[in-house]
């Protein structure tokens, strides 16, 4: 056993050899052609947050240092008005551009994405491998879970799957963020909505128990950091987890009842002034250097071999429920705000 | 046809000087390319299926239809007008008291009391809206518990989660700039129809609201236009404080429908936004009739030299200081003390003194781009300041001081970028800027952001500087030509120095408004022209409460600093306006 054991890796590690091998050649092959098209810098119209960006930046540095990242940053919805606004003007400036369920079929139906593809897609871990369109790259995706206020509740006080916030004893002590805003409390609701083990039934006895609903994430979880309330029912694991290192009373709790793998793609313009370096940036947050980078900031790396961060939150089997809205739930969106506006009464 | 020849045709008046036809061809054109045209294609958005340039969209009424058959839509009306209506009285009750007692009372410490009514404004509103949420939320807020600690049980007084709550913060952010429209006005008083009142034996407040009052009430009212508008449009403050209670405005929704699940629902959005512009045509047609009709009542400084001599409140003064030292209380160093604590905290609210860092404030400065956020928004504030005031006091010239035509419709266009909320009004600009050949060559740089402040902040240039030059006799001015001084030479010996104090709020009021400027920074800034407030909002959004406290102490000290520069440079140290 032990010698097939050792047999084992060791052809795991001789098949893995060539991808890094072509994913090394690949990225060198593009800086080369970026360096002799005289691309000097490469636009990321991004959400990428602050210390997302920290993370990167020196690694490209280091590796790429004739091209500079402009880092563009707005939210998605900003990110989609400018590059419309760019394109109906003729005036194509971003490289690569940040998007997600809700903002792709408009660029997609405008043609602005260009497809591509990368050796480390290989790696990359289900579902994204599978799901791959050949345009957008899941370069960041995150936990969705639960935030608890530590000083507030002892650890087995602690909510641990969806169903128990149905339970009354959590009346006027839970958070929410409008799921109407978009982004991962959107489709937290789309997927609880269409689950049967929870459903409209658990969404309604949620909302019998008062929650407070603030316009995002990030508020949500400030209220529980001070103790408004007790629960943010939608918490993201690379917010939550650095805020408790930095000593706030916040602990993120994974459900055992499942998570939800919310993704922020990015992908290549189809009217890259600067294409060679689009694909690089794109190669690079893939790549398995890329993914641990992002990972250092509490992103859950998709390449299969990048290290996880031990201080963030472990999936250890955790089922998925959800990575993206289906085509269905995108396509019958209003309706579903319609859901969102009554169960929660929000107009 | 002579070049000169065609434009005294155009401008409709033909005694006018050829300088004075240049200026109302400069005013008419830079007005029209900078204000009417973004805004002219993001109201035509609203009868269209999707943005002007998108493919197959097509002309429609659903976007009202929508809208307005929505019962929602009128809910909307009611919770905007109300709060509206309570922030409207807030402001002026607080701004035209203080207005009078700095400006013409001796009250104590004027300075103190300026800084007190001021520095509210100088805190961008997303922070301005966290701290009072943490301050007066009915669950846990700062306020409650100190109440409940005070009565021994829990009690909780206070609920800024409510039309009230949200119309108190409102009034303690607009009322600073209230102030600074104000408070010039009052400066440029002639005293002596005070001092007759007291002379005769009445109160100074008697002589308040029967002398000074009635003297100020045409600039007032134009002020409290201004005022009225900008109570139904702010956003940041309902957004935050609102949504708990789902207490929305119109500018919720028009972001709602912006920015929720893309694609944004343009008709939806345009429509609703059309209605803010509907009453700002509803106040300002009449107010603009009623400035024709009397030019004459606004005046203030004539011929005759005039002195400003402080009304003595005897036994009232140190009572009044107490009151308005209170009211500063309130409302500055109140918001300000979460703020402060959280940039100097490692984890806000603990009190332990390893808890206490200096980091978030190093950090500001030791990152390059937070760095270059404090220098360009330092620099455009200055420049955009300078040249909004030029560009208000060009175009005042041409509405009060000719007969040229068009007069009326400019100064009316000029009121319009107010009414559009700031999330809009940054989505027209960029539209507009995009699609004009020259402008969407700035597309980029600084000098797009420069041109997108002159236009953003041009109702509030317009209406200081307007309020400024009708206090000034024009027969001054016309006994300057006389004697043979041109349009340039008049200007800056005679109409300048005397409008001094108005350019002067002015110009104080544009650099604040320019500092804390973010929806259309949030869309024309890259990261070379990356401004603190576009920061402010990145940092707000990844929740790193502490370093967005620091940037905010930084912009209140980026104003405040520029305040006292300006005071250094004047050298008069009574009042900081």
């Amino acid at each position: 056993m032990k010698r097939f054991l050792v047999m084992a890796g060791l052809l795991a590690a001789t098949m893995a050899a060539p991808v890094h091998a072509q994913d090394d050649a690949f990225a060198a092959d593009l800086y080369k052609k970026a360096r002799a098209a005289k691309e000097t810098k490469v636009s990321f119209y991004t959400s990428m947050v602050p210390a997302q960006f920290a993370a990167i930046q020196p690694l490209w540095a280091k590796h790429y240092p004739d091209i500079q990242i402009e880092h563009v940053r707005a939210d998605l919805g900003q990110t989609l008005e400018r590059v419309l606004a760019e394109t109906r003007a003729k005036k194509y400036l971003a490289d690569v551009i940040s998007n997600n369920e809700s903002s792709y079929p408009v660029l997609q139906q405008q043609g602005l994405l260009a497809k591509f593809d990368t050796p480390s897609r290989q790696k990359w871990i289900e579902p994204f491998k599978s799901a791959f369109n050949g345009v957008q790259f899941p370069s960041r995706v995150l936990q969705i879970g639960l935030a608890v206020n530590t000083s507030k509740l002892k650890e087995s006080e602690y909510p641990r799957t969806w169903k128990d916030l149905g339970d009354p004893k959590w009346k006027n002590r839970l958070g929410i963020p409008d799921p109407r805003v978009g982004g991962g409390a959107q489709l937290w609701f789309l997927t609880m909505w269409d689950r049967p083990e929870f459903g409209e039934k658990l969404l309604s006895a949620i909302a019998a128990n008062n929650p407070l609903i603030k316009p995002g994430i990030i508020q949500v979880q400030q209220s529980v950091e001070l103790g408004e309330v007790d629960v943010d029912v939608v918490a993201y694991d690379y917010v939550t987890i650095p805020a408790r290192d930095s000593g706030k009373p916040v602990q993120f709790v994974l459900p055992k009842d499942g998570t939800i793998l919310f993704a922020t793609y990015d992908s290549v313009a189809a009217n890259a002034p600067n294409p060679n370096a689009a694909r690089l940036l794109v190669t690079f947050l893939m790549s398995k250097e890329g993914q641990e980078a992002l990972a250092s900031a509490y992103v859950t790396p998709v390449h299969s071999e990048a290290k996880v961060n031990p201080k963030g939150s472990q999936l250890k089997g955790t089922p998925v429920l959800s990575t993206a809205p289906s085509d269905e739930q995108v396509k019958n969106l209003k309706t579903y705000v319609g859901h969102m506006n009554r169960v929660f009464g929000l107009r | 046809m002579s070049l000169d020849a065609t434009l005294a045709r155009l401008s409709g008046d033909v005694r006018a000087s050829p300088a004075q036809r240049w200026l109302w061809l400069g005013a008419m054109l830079g007005t029209a390319l900078l204000v009417v045209y973004p805004l002219g294609m993001f109201l035509v958005g609203s009868f269209r299926s999707a943005p002007w340039g998108d493919p197959g969209a097509a002309w429609t009424f659903a976007g009202y239809v929508n809208a307005y058959t929505d019962a929602y839509t009128w809910k909307l009306v009611w919770n905007t007008l109300l709060i509206g209506a309570m922030t409207l009285a807030g402001v002026m009750v607080a701004a035209v008291g203080f207005a009078w007692l700095v400006t013409r009372t001796d009250v104590p410490f004027k300075p103190f009391l300026e800084v007190m009514i001021i520095t509210p404004y100088f805190l961008p509103a997303v922070v301005s809206g966290a701290s009072w949420s943490i301050l007066g939320n009915p669950r846990n807020g700062l306020l409650n518990t100190w109440a409940s600690q005070l009565v021994g049980e829990r009690v909780a007084p206070i609920n800024l989660y409510s039309h009230v709550g949200i119309a108190f913060v409102l009034i303690t952010y607009i009322a600073p700039m209230a102030y600074l429209l104000i408070a010039p006005l009052f400066r440029n008083i002639d005293s002596s129809m005070e001092e007759s009142s007291y002379v005769s034996g009445a109160s100074a407040l008697r002589t308040f609201t029967r002398i000074t009052l009635p003297v100020l009430a045409p600039g007032l009212l134009g002020v409290g236009l201004l005022m009225a508008i900008k109570s139904l449009e702010p956003f940041e403050v309902p957004f935050m404080l609102g949504m708990p209670s789902r207490i929305g405005v119109f500018t919720t929704e028009i972001y709602a429908a912006l920015t929720f699940t893309p694609p944004a629902d343009y008709a939806r959005a345009t429509a609703i936004a059309i209605l803010l512009v509907a009453i700002t045509a509803g106040l300002v047609l009449p107010f603009q009739r009623y400035v024709a009709s009397n030019e004459k009542r606004f005046i203030t400084v004539r011929g005759k030299g005039h002195v400003a001599r402080l009304t003595k409140l005897r036994r009232w003064r140190w009572p009044i200081f107490a009151l308005c030292a209170a009211y500063g209380t309130v409302t500055f160093l109140l918001p300000l003390y979460p703020i402060a604590l959280a940039a100097v905290s490692k984890v806000f609210g603990q009190y332990q003194p390893d808890n206490f860092t200096l980091e978030h404030i190093r950090h500001v400065v030791e990152t390059p781009l937070l760095r270059r956020g404090l220098i360009n928004s330092m620099l455009l504030a200055f420049g955009g300041a300078t040249l909004g005031c030029v560009w208000a006091f060009l175009i005042a010239h041409v509405v009060h001081r000719s007969r040229l035509r068009g007069r009326g419709l400019l100064d009316f266009v000029s009121y319009l970028p107010v009414s559009i909320p700031g999330i809009a009004l940054g989505l027209a600009l960029l539209w507009g800027y995009l699609a004009t050949p020259g402008l969407s060559q700035l597309y980029g740089t600084h000098w797009i952001l420069l041109i997108a402040y002159m236009t953003v902040t041009l109702p509030f240039a317009i209406r200081t500087v307007s309020a400024a030059m009708l206090q000034i006799d024009p027969e001054l001015e016309e006994a300057s030509r006389m004697h043979g001084a041109g349009l340039l030479q008049t200007w800056r010996r005679v109409l300048i120095p005397l409008m001094r104090p108005g350019l002067v709020g002015a110009w104080t009021l544009l650099f604040i408004l320019i500092v804390r400027e973010v929806g259309a920074s949030v869309l024309l800034c890259t990261t070379d022209t990356i401004v603190l407030s576009v920061l402010v909002i990145e940092h707000w959004n990844s929740g790193v409460l502490g370093l967005v406290a620091a940037m905010s102490c930084y912009m209140v000290a980026v104003i405040g600093g520029a305040l006292l520069l300006r005071k250094l440079l004047g050298g008069r140290f009574d009042t900081l306006t």
